[in-house]
Parts: C-alpha cells; sequence; structure tokens
C-alpha cells in the first residue's frame, strides 16, 4: 500500500507487479530490477547469487544503500512472521484502502489470518 | 565478540543499526519473560539450523505443508512441538494456520511462551538475512545461558485477538506497555504485546531495521540511503517472498 502511496505522492507511476513477482521487470521504479535480483538472491539463501547482486548494489547504488537495502531485506523477514505467527488481519481501513490493489494483484489468495 | 564482526565490516553500518543487532545478540542466552536463557539460546541456534532441515524443505516445495510428515532435522536441545514451532516460523510462516497454532498450544507450548520463541526465531532471522545481504560471516551467539528463572508474569488487559493469539488492545494497555502504543496501533505493533519484555526487544531491532514510527507514515524525508517507494519496494517484494499477506 505504502509503495501505491509513494508513488501517487511524487507523481510516479510503478507495475506493481514487479513488487510482487509476477513482473521481474523495473516496474519503473528506479533500479528495481536491481533491487528484485538483489532480494530474490538474498532471500534465497544463493551466496554466488547475492555476491553478484551485491556487486551491482554497490557500483549503482553505494555502500550505504547497500546496507539500508539489506536492512528492509531483514525487517520484512521480521513483520511478516510476526503477522502470520499470530493470525492477524488487515486494519479496516487497509482492507477498505487496498481492495482494488488486492484483487488486481490476486493476493487475497495469502491470507490465512483470523477473519481468512 | 559479537562487536568485532559488525566492526569488521567492508561496508560502514549506522551506529542505530549496528547497536540493536549487538543488543540483539547478547540478550539471546539472558533469560527471559517466560523462557529461560538456556531455553531461548537453544530456540536461536535452532532458528539458524532450520534451514538446513530436509522435512522443511520437502514441505516448504510442497503444495501443502500439512500433507508432509517426518522427523525434523533438529539439534536435540528443545521438545518436539518447539522445533515444530520454531522451524515452521522460520521456513514457512506465510503458510501457517490457527489450527496449526492451535495445534501447538495443545502440544504444551503456553501462548506467552510461543510469542517469546516466535519472536526470538524471528529476530535471529532478521539478523542472519541482514549479515547474509551485506556479505558478513553470522554473528556467533554466546554460548553460555544465564541461569535465573523467568518471572512468567501476564500483563494486565489480555484478550484473544485481532488474530488467534492473545494481545493487549491499546484500549486496555496498563503500565507493562508503557509508552508503546503513543507512536502507533497498528495490529502488527499488537501482535506481540502478551509479552511487554519481549515486545520491546523485537521493536528495538526491528526499528532501526526499517523505521520507528511515525517515519513509517512519512512520504519524504526518510533518512535512508534508498529512496521511500525503494524502501516500499523492497518491502513488498520481501513480504510477498514469504507469502505474506498482511
Amino acid at each position: 500500500m505504502r509503495l501505491s502511496m509513494s508513488g501517487e505522492h511524487t507523481g510516479d507511476e510503478y507495475v506493481l507487479e514487479a513488487s510482487i513477482g509476477a513482473d521481474n521487470s523495473d516496474g519503473g521504479l528506479p533500479h528495481g530490477e536491481l533491487l528484485n535480483e538483489f532480494i530474490e538472491a538474498v532471500c534465497s539463501h544463493d551466496e554466488e547469487r547475492s555476491a553478484k547482486a551485491r556487486q551491482q548494489v554497490l557500483q549503482e547504488l553505494g555502500e550505504a544503500a547497500l546496507v539500508d537495502t539489506a536492512a528492509v531485506i531483514a525487517a520484512f523477514n521480521g513483520y511478516p512472521r510476526a503477522a502470520d505467527a499470530t493470525g492477524i488481519p488487515l486494519e479496516d481501513y487497509k482492507d477498505v484502502a487496498t481492495e482494488a490493489m488486492r484483487i488486481e494483484l490476486g493476493l487475497d489468495s495469502l491470507n490465512h489470518s483470523k477473519t481468512a | 565478540m559479537l562487536k568485532d564482526v559488525l566492526d569488521n565490516s567492508p561496508f560502514l553500518i549506522r551506529d542505530d543499526l549496528k547497536s540493536a543487532i549487538n543488543k540483539a545478540c547478547s540478550e539471546v542466552g539472558q533469560v527471559g519473560a517466560w523462557l529461560s536463557g538456556e531455553q531461548r539460546l537453544a530456540i536461536a541456534n535452532e532458528a539458524r539450523h532450520a534451514w538446513e532441515c530436509k522435512l522443511c524443505q520437502r514441505r516448504k516445495e510442497a503444495l501443502s505443508p500439512y500433507a508432509i510428515d517426518g522427523d525434523h532435522d533438529h539439534l536435540g536441545a528443545l521438545p518436539e512441538a518447539w522445533v515444530e514451532a520454531v522451524h515452521r516460523i522460520v521456513t514457512d510462516s506465510g503458510r501457517i494456520t490457527e489450527s496449526w497454532y492451535d495445534s501447538m498450544i495443545a502440544a504444551g507450548i503456553i501462548e506467552d511462551e510461543f510469542i517469546e520463541l516466535l519472536s526470538l526465531s524471528t529476530m535471529l532471522t532478521c539478523i542472519d538475512t541482514f549479515t547474509r545481504g551485506i556479505g558478513i560471516e553470522s554473528i556467533a551467539l554466546p554460548t553460555a545461558a544465564d541461569s535465573t528463572e523467568p518471572v512468567r508474569k501476564r500483563p494486565g488487559g489480555v484478550k484473544t485477538g485481532p488474530g488467534w493469539a492473545p494481545t493487549v488492545a491499546p484500549e486496555d494497555a496498563g503500565p507493562e506497555l508503557g509508552n508503546f502504543y503513543d507512536i502507533g496501533h497498528q495490529f502488527i505493533r499488537r501482535s506481540l504485546t502478551l509479552v511487554p519484555d519481549e515486545l520491546n526487544r523485537f521493536w528495538n531491532l526491528m526499528d532501526p531495521f526499517y523505521m520507528a514510527n511515525p517515519g513509517v507514515n512519512e512520504l519524504e524525508g526518510i533518512d535512508r540511503a534508498i529512496s521511500r517507494a525503494q524502501i516500499e519496494f523492497v518491502a513488498t517484494r520481501v513480504s510477498k517472498y514469504l507469502d505474506c499477506f498482511y
């Protein structure tokens, strides 16, 4: 939802499918394809692929961006686990605000929460 | 020893992030609210080991993890149900169901213990993901555990919901929660409130990894080297990787 809001705020249009795996392009986001590759490599525990992607992130985005990207990847290895293991549903306001986007991207199939 | 790994990183790591990681790692062997230092250390080691488990790998590849029976590859320091809980949380959290949660509680894990186990397994996974991301070795965990007994006391105001685990709603929060809800009361913040000490440990690590409220709702002025849109792109992509609906 915040990616969509960020695009609305800056006037940029992002292909949201690129953030959920259906589309491996950059989605209109600067360095989106590179970020996608780095995420996939790290999350799949592929050391060789990670090393290559890390070098590319370093070259194209710099050291601080590498650290901050790795930190966000780490953070979102946390929130989903806390959410999914306790079964929390979407808050009502998010449920309403994201309904069209969830249908478009087919996200409701992932819902195992208390209200699913 | 903990500090050396991060200090020897080839990349400059923000002080707040370095400090949070060091603190989280150093507390792994300390007594928790419901778990002993020894139990916490065993959970952290098991969380790291879970990725090597063949049963978890088969389940991850299956259409439903609940259709695959077998024995976990484990380190032998935890009861069977605890191993299942740690491994599932680490390797396939996106397909956890209420029935599975109920089965863990029926197998003898107290709800409060589950929350502490969940938090600890998750924090260790986050730290390992970060070190893997920047290409440095995993941080060594403490080898000795605190022998103090946990207090094992619930906060006031506990009710089941909004998911299947008990939590403390903002309107029911007592002094144990301090000012936790002052800066936001989304369900994700509420999810671990059953164990306030662990709740604070979790968010003290997560905030520097991502950002603290109220920055979460800001679209500009984020003090990071990637844009807000890039941050949310990464967040969304990783959440999808874990099959997380929330």
